[in-house]
């Protein structure tokens, strides 16, 4: 059997990366002395890469097939990892998020998955530089810069989504949202087919407004918000955990763990409607167009089929229950 | 009342499979017995932890009603029965602030009655803007209680009373009005508050679907009472050293408060758990151990918080006072990691950690 999911999770006190196969039986089960975020496949190579959770101390590189750690990779000096990574199109390569010091300057660093090395970095052109991945034409990343030093501290942030060259570091284009949304935190991205840049928000100040929480950019750096029903956006609580895009690239869903509930969109910003899931943040699609997994925290899984003609469908109920406590982020393994 | 099964009762049904399978060795103990009974559980919170505290709150909030047009009158805003009303209210605050599922969470209130902790000075310009202003209808209380957070409630009330615009400041009228309206808003979403939680006496489930996610809400409230406490409440003012303090972020420092709402809120917490109908009565006989753990690390976590003192801004930026309160970060969070890692599994509930945890930090 091959891996078609993986993620990282709780597992009693501990922390472990977990890969299941398109039965959604456990493939294999590792555990790890860090809690990891993301977890990343590369099928061509047959490694996947385990991201630890900010302040991440390592990445571990494991065996796809059976979650063997193959060599670990340190962090640039005076930094930590960020939670995600993305492959170069070939495997070859890991590009990682991570922040310097106490002021948290965003990094690049890029490994070679072959021998563990860190072979160079750049700046992420912002702060506490979170998600990020390949922009349609292969060179590009684009970076969703968080900008909040302390999230409990009340300090201004400086949130970006910059699009930046992957060979040479320099910065393309930075998209900064308006002041009406200057306390929105831009974190999570995915891309749909047309090469839209689809970004999920979490509100440092939710009480004083309701805003937008979901963007889509253009390749040029133009953002529109998408918006939805009013009771749902309050719901919402300010917070996006995670977003992804169908196998098709042409729907969204977006998942806020705080407010029990994932809402999905067309990918021209029509509002579809929205599944409730308890501490739901894991998404990720599966192979069928307008089909979504989702995770929660409760160790709970629920396939969806969405779809703007059908709306929001429960294919496969939530019960039973996963021992693992399933943690912010589900990667779908294309390309198996 | 047996709380060794680390599931939900909804979940019994796959037990069997996942200890077979050796996946969850912990479980095997408890596996014997039934689930918690979190229906009755859930019924002796409400009635016993989390309803005298509204109680509490309503009559503060009553009182504050009453006292806020005779003070006005009287030509004495800042008059002391007026500041202990808004004390009163503070301290019913503290000790209720913890319970915000339900009535608390919804529309708005728990913001409305406390927007803290505040970002980019918005009480500040709001309320300047709006004792500028003279439009007397923005003061009614309908659309008083859909206007910003940040002027609805205790915030903004403190600064009238306390801070830049207190008694020194001109054009008594307005600001008496501002006042009332604070107070009578104030009196209308606790007195939501209480019917809220007074409906739902004696149901099963509190305001969830079922019986162990009710539960399980009330804790996760717990959790994060204990982190506002530790990490903004504390946490921020204390910053890394004490040149890094920042005082004026400390929960209403204005009114000398800031500790003394940190010692309610420990009270409160103590009180959910070890009280009777607390998340303590969901232990079994055989936690004994546990139990003594528990109601050690409140105990030393509010000892250190009356050792620090009274003047939480002050000891922040004082080389000698900060250790006092650095060593009450340490006890909390202690106490944090207990009542996060080893409570749940020995009372029967799983936490949904994405909802708590965010990205990292």
């Amino acid at each position: 059997m091959t891996a078609t999911h993986l993620a990282a999770c709780g597992l009693g006190n501990g922390f472990a990366a977990i890969a299941l196969d398109g039965q959604g039986m456990k493939l294999w089960q590792r555990i790890l002395s860090y809690r990891a975020h993301d977890v990343l496949a590369d099928p061509a190579r047959q490694i996947c890469a385990v991201i630890g959770r900010k302040p991440g101390p390592l990445v571990s590189i494991c065996d796809l097939a059976t979650g063997n750690v193959l060599r670990e990779l340190a962090p640039l000096p005076n930094c930590h990892f960020d939670g995600h990574g993305v492959f170069a199109a070939d495997g070859s390569l890991l590009y990682t998020t991570q922040s310097e010091g106490r002021a948290q300057r965003g990094m690049i660093g890029v490994y070679d998955t072959a021998t563990g090395m860190l072979l160079r970095h750049f700046s992420s052109h912002g702060i506490e530089p979170h998600e990020l991945l390949w922009s349609a034409d292969g060179q590009t990343l684009v970076i969703g810069n968080g900008g909040v030093v302390n999230r409990n501290a009340t300090d201004p942030i400086d949130s970006s989504l910059a699009r930046v060259n992957a060979t040479s570091g320099a910065l393309l284009g930075k998209t900064v949202l308006d002041e009406d949304f200057e306390t929105l935190s831009l974190r999570h991205i995915a891309r749909l087919a047309d090469g839209r840049i689809v970004c999920g928000a979490q509100d440092q100040d939710p009480a004083t407004d309701l805003r937008p929480l979901v963007f889509v950019m253009s390749e040029t750096g133009d953002v529109e918000a998408f918006s939805l029903p009013r009771d749902i956006h309050r719901r919402l609580a300010g917070y996006i955990g995670s977003v992804a895009v169908d196998a098709r690239g042409e729907i969204i869903c977006a998942t806020s763990p705080r407010g029990h509930l994932a809402v999905f969109w067309t990918g021209q910003g029509h509002y579809i409607g929205h599944a409730d899931l308890a501490d739901t943040c894991g998404v990720s699609a599966t192979l069928e167009a307008g089909q979504f997994m989702l995770t929660s925290g409760h160790g709970m899984r629920l396939r969806l089929s969405v779809s703007a003609a059908s709306g929001v469908q429960i294919t496969e109920g939530a019960l039973p229950a996963d021992p693992w406590r399933w943690d912010n982020h589900l990667h779908a393994v294309t390309g198996a | 009342m047996t709380g060794k099964i680390s599931d939900k009762i909804s979940r019994r049904q796959t037990l069997a499979a996942m200890i077979a399978a050796g996946m969850v060795p912990t479980l095997a103990r408890g596996a014997h017995a039934a689930g918690p009974d979190f229906a009755a559980f859930n019924a002796g919170y409400a009635k016993q932890i989390v309803l005298p505290a509204f109680q509490r709150l309503f009559e503060a909030a009553t009182a504050l009603a009453k006292v806020a047009p005779v003070a006005c009158a009287s030509g004495s805003v800042a008059s002391d029965d007026l500041k202990k009303a808004f004390n009163d209210i503070s301290d019913a605050w503290a000790r209720a602030q913890q319970f915000k599922l339900g009535p608390l969470a919804e529309a708005q209130r728990s913001e409305r009655i406390s927007y803290w902790p505040e970002r980019r000075n918005i009480v500040e310009k709001q309320l300047s803007a709006l004792l500028k202003g003279h439009d007397t209808a923005e003061l009614e209380a309908d659309r008083f209680a859909g206007a910003s957070v940040a002027i609805q409630g205790l915030p903004a009330l403190e600064r009238l009373l306390y801070g830049e615009h207190g008694p020194a400041e001109r054009d008594d009228a307005r600001r008496c009005a501002i006042i009332r309206a604070i107070a009578d808003n104030l009196r209308t979403i606790v007195t939501e508050t209480l019917d809220g939680w007074t409906a739902k006496l004696g149901g099963p489930s509190l305001f969830a679907t079922n019986p162990a996610e009710g539960t399980t809400q009330a804790y996760t409230n717990l959790l994060t009472i204990m982190q506002i406490v530790g990490d903004q409440k504390i946490g921020v003012p204390l910053g890394g050293d004490a040149a890094g303090a920042k005082p004026k972020a400390a929960e209403q420092w204005r009114s000398g408060r800031s500790l003394h709402n940190i010692q309610l809120n420990l009270a409160t917490a103590r009180a959910s758990v070890i009280e009777p109908g607390g998340f303590g009565d969901l232990l079994g006989s055989d936690q004994a151990t546990l139990r003594q753990d528990i109601a050690n690390a409140f105990d030393d976590a509010i000892a250190a918080a009356q050792a620090a003192g009274e003047d939480l801004p002050a000891a922040v930026g004082h080389p000698e006072k900060r250790k006092l309160v650095t060593s009450l970060l340490v006890k909390i969070n202690h106490l944090r990691d207990l009542l996060r890692q080893q409570v749940p599994p020995a009372i029967g509930i799983t936490l949904g950690f994405n909802e708590l945890d965010g990205d990292g930090s």
